[in-house]
């Protein structure tokens, strides 16, 4: 079962270290009147793996539990939630593998990394007008600073709201 | 042509895709390209979930599986007639559960699966380009194994009630998502990243992927350093990523094609009384018809009221609708949406609005959504609304374009990218800006108002390098792309 990201402020602290990451792939079959692989190399010269439920960064992630107050390392379903956004907005080409081939050709599998995010708030203004934000960020640092603040508006704002939350 | 692989789960990449092309028929004439959007969710869930779901805005699934990938498959559509491909451009796409509260939430992702340079045919060498776009120019599939654009969306919308307020995705093919959210519009933009609009560089760091330039940099410039972004320094990068108006793109097709796109500013003209008669700024609105162009649109003002409250804000029915009628209501912001004030004057006939705003500084920003709006209306400054106010009645005032200024959202000819100083994290140069009017597809704000219209970015992606099935600016005696030539005949701004 998720927990639900009411339950907790989404106060990142975050050292975005990438650490090598990608698994050595087999180089692609020969095809004959293709390109052929000639060399590859991992870039960054690191050929650590990670399992796959860690995400591919390194550094320490916490969170502020609404209810405590307190931070605390998160949960299973946190960094399920949490690594999923963070991976696609890894934006370091270390351990990525680079393939040339064999027409002088360079190509690098960017393993789901350099991918744009969109996000989306609804509010009211102090106006009272319906405001909607809807923006497309490549940075992790946005993601996170969003998610906390409407965080810790939601719980100066509604504390019941919070706490129904929990229950989620 | 768009080819779904609807059976295919979490395969190994290669096999899936290998056997997705084997299956794929030859592109019909009225697509440049073939799409295959390849189903990576697992059995009964995400855009396989079996769960009755009734037909909406032409998106005819009758599960909520089908109408997902329906809306994935349609964006798809939407760039492969226009995008010139002899290789199927391979699309990986899977629901996942993301970040999400009750009022903000992850939505989606994409960007492209694989980067190429010294391809065969490439137009410039030692640079990156999106894979999608190197196998159109090389003319074959340079990573078979790979493809070319991955993307998933947060599929916590659906599922969790708290997500949201639990309102969830809008599904149809119109934009009319009222409180939902538009998973067409979104994916639209982010395709389009995967396609080529974004480069590869940190901003943060100012280093190139690898050190090398990608096509994206290649036409990014520097306006006050009069410095292409490939030519610079990593501290130089860091320095003009957020030297907003002065960071442009410099493509010769998007800077011909602006002109036909572009609008300048709104701005308000009041005509009489005399004392307070002038030129001043204003903020068109993302809802209801633009300001009419040529004369613009002109009439007397005629303040509203509603009898509730504050009296003037046009949050309730007009209690002097009669004396609106035919007029232009002047209307103080705050206290409910921007649409429902304007919704209110339509109500009693009048031709225009002007909304004033209630802060010293600025306009209002004048959002929201309202397909049955169809009368202008505008913001204007606090101080212009209360000099208005104070001369009534016996105002009259034309809303207009400014056709003697810049188009908005360019400096020095070209069309500027994001570049706000603070930095926005990620949402820096690889963005139109999002001064543009009216606002573009690739803003990195994703309004209500885009439709299923591309604009400007398929200039864009003829500037670097896509085929387009429609004829660039330049066809007629140029080049594609051959920016002195056209310079020489139009006075430069190429």
């Amino acid at each position: 079962m998720r927990n639900h990201p009411k339950t907790i402020a989404w106060c990142i602290i975050m050292t975005l270290c990438a650490i090598g990451a990608v698994a050595n792939e087999p180089a692609e079959p020969v095809d004959p009147g293709k390109r052929v692989v000639v060399s590859e190399r991992i870039i960054g010269g690191d050929t650590a793996t990670t399992s796959a439920s860690q995400p591919e960064r390194a550094g320490l992630v916490a969170v502020r539990d609404a209810e405590t107050g307190e931070l605390r390392a998160p949960t299973a379903s946190e960094w399920q939630e949490l690594a999923s956004t963070f991976d696609v907005l890894n934006r370091s080409d270390q351990g990525l593998v680079e393939r040339t081939y064999s027409d002088g050709s360079v190509g690098v599998r960017l393993e789901g990394r350099f991918q744009s995010v969109s996000m989306i708030n609804r509010s009211s203004s102090a106006s009272g007008e319906d405001v909607v934000e809807a923006t497309c960020t490549h940075s992790a640092d946005t993601v996170v600073a969003k998610l906390a603040s409407t965080e810790a508006a939601a719980e100066s704002q509604d504390d019941d709201e919070t706490e129904a939350a929990h229950d989620h | 042509m768009i080819t779904s692989a609807r059976s295919f789960h979490a395969a190994p990449m290669g096999a899936t895709l290998t056997a997705v092309l084997l299956l794929a028929a030859v592109a019909p004439v009225a697509f440049g390209a073939e799409v295959v959007i390849i189903n990576n969710d697992g059995a009964g869930v995400g855009l396989n979930d079996p769960t009755p779901a009734t037909p909406v805005a032409g998106n005819n699934g009758t599960t909520l599986g089908e109408q997902r990938l329906n809306v994935l498959e349609r964006a798809a559509q939407i760039w492969a007639q226009n995008l010139v491909s002899d290789v199927p451009i391979a699309i990986q796409a899977q629901t996942a559960s993301q970040a999400c509260t009750a009022t903000t939430a992850v939505l989606a992702s994409a960007g492209a699966a694989v980067v190429e340079r010294d391809f065969p045919n490439a137009p410039e060498a030692g640079t990156w380009y999106h894979g999608a776009l190197a196998n159109a120019i090389a003319g074959v599939d340079l990573d078979p194994g790979s493809p070319d654009i991955t993307t998933q969306f947060n599929i916590n919308l659906d599922e969790d009630p708290n997500c949201l307020g639990g309102n969830g995705w809008y599904y149809g093919f119109d934009h009319e998502e009222g409180p939902q959210t538009d998973l067409l519009a979104v994916m639209l933009h982010e395709y389009g990243h995967g396609l080529g609009f974004a480069n590869f560089a940190n901003e943060s760091t100012g280093t190139l992927f690898q050190n090398i330039p990608d096509i994206y940099t290649t036409f990014t410039r520097d306006l006050e350093t009069g410095t292409d972004w490939n030519d610079m320094t990593n501290a130089e990068r860091i320095a003009s990523s957020i030297n907003d108006p002065d960071v442009v793109w410099t493509g010769a097709n998007v800077t011909a094609a602006l002109d036909g796109f572009l609008a300048p500013p709104v701005i308000l003209t009041i005509d009489a009384p005399g004392n307070i008669a002038g030129a001043f700024p204003a903020q068109s609105a993302s809802f209801g018809p633009p300001v009419p162009g040529g004369a613009g649109l002109s009439g007397s003002v005629v303040l509203a009221e509603d009898g509730v409250g504050t009296g003037t804000d046009g949050c309730e029915a007009f209690t002097n609708g009669a004396a609106v009628n035919g007029n232009i209501a002047l209307i103080d912001r705050g206290s409910c949406s921007f649409t429902s004030k304007v919704v209110n004057a339509q109500a009693v006939g009048a031709t225009a609005v002007l909304i004033a705003n209630n802060v010293a500084t600025g306009l209002p920003p004048m959002g929201g959504s309202d397909p049955t709006i169809t009368i202008p209306s505008i913001g204007i400054s606090q101080t212009e609304g209360a000099s208005i106010q104070g001369e009534l009645p016996g105002v009259d005032v034309t809303l207009e374009f400014d056709l003697g200024a810049p188009l908005a959202g360019t400096n020095g000819g070209f069309l500027r990218v994001n570049a706000p100083n603070p930095v926005a994290p990620g949402s820096s140069i690889s963005h139109w800006t999002p001064a543009a009017t009216p606002s573009l597809l690739m803003e990195p704000a994703i309004t209500s108002a885009l439709t299923d219209d591309v604009d400007l970015t398929l200039e864009h992606f003829r500037d670097i390098g896509w085929t387009l099935l429609t004829p660039s600016i330049f066809a007629n005696g140029f080049e594609d792309g051959d920016c002195s030539a056209w310079s020489a005949s139009n006075g430069g701004g190429c």
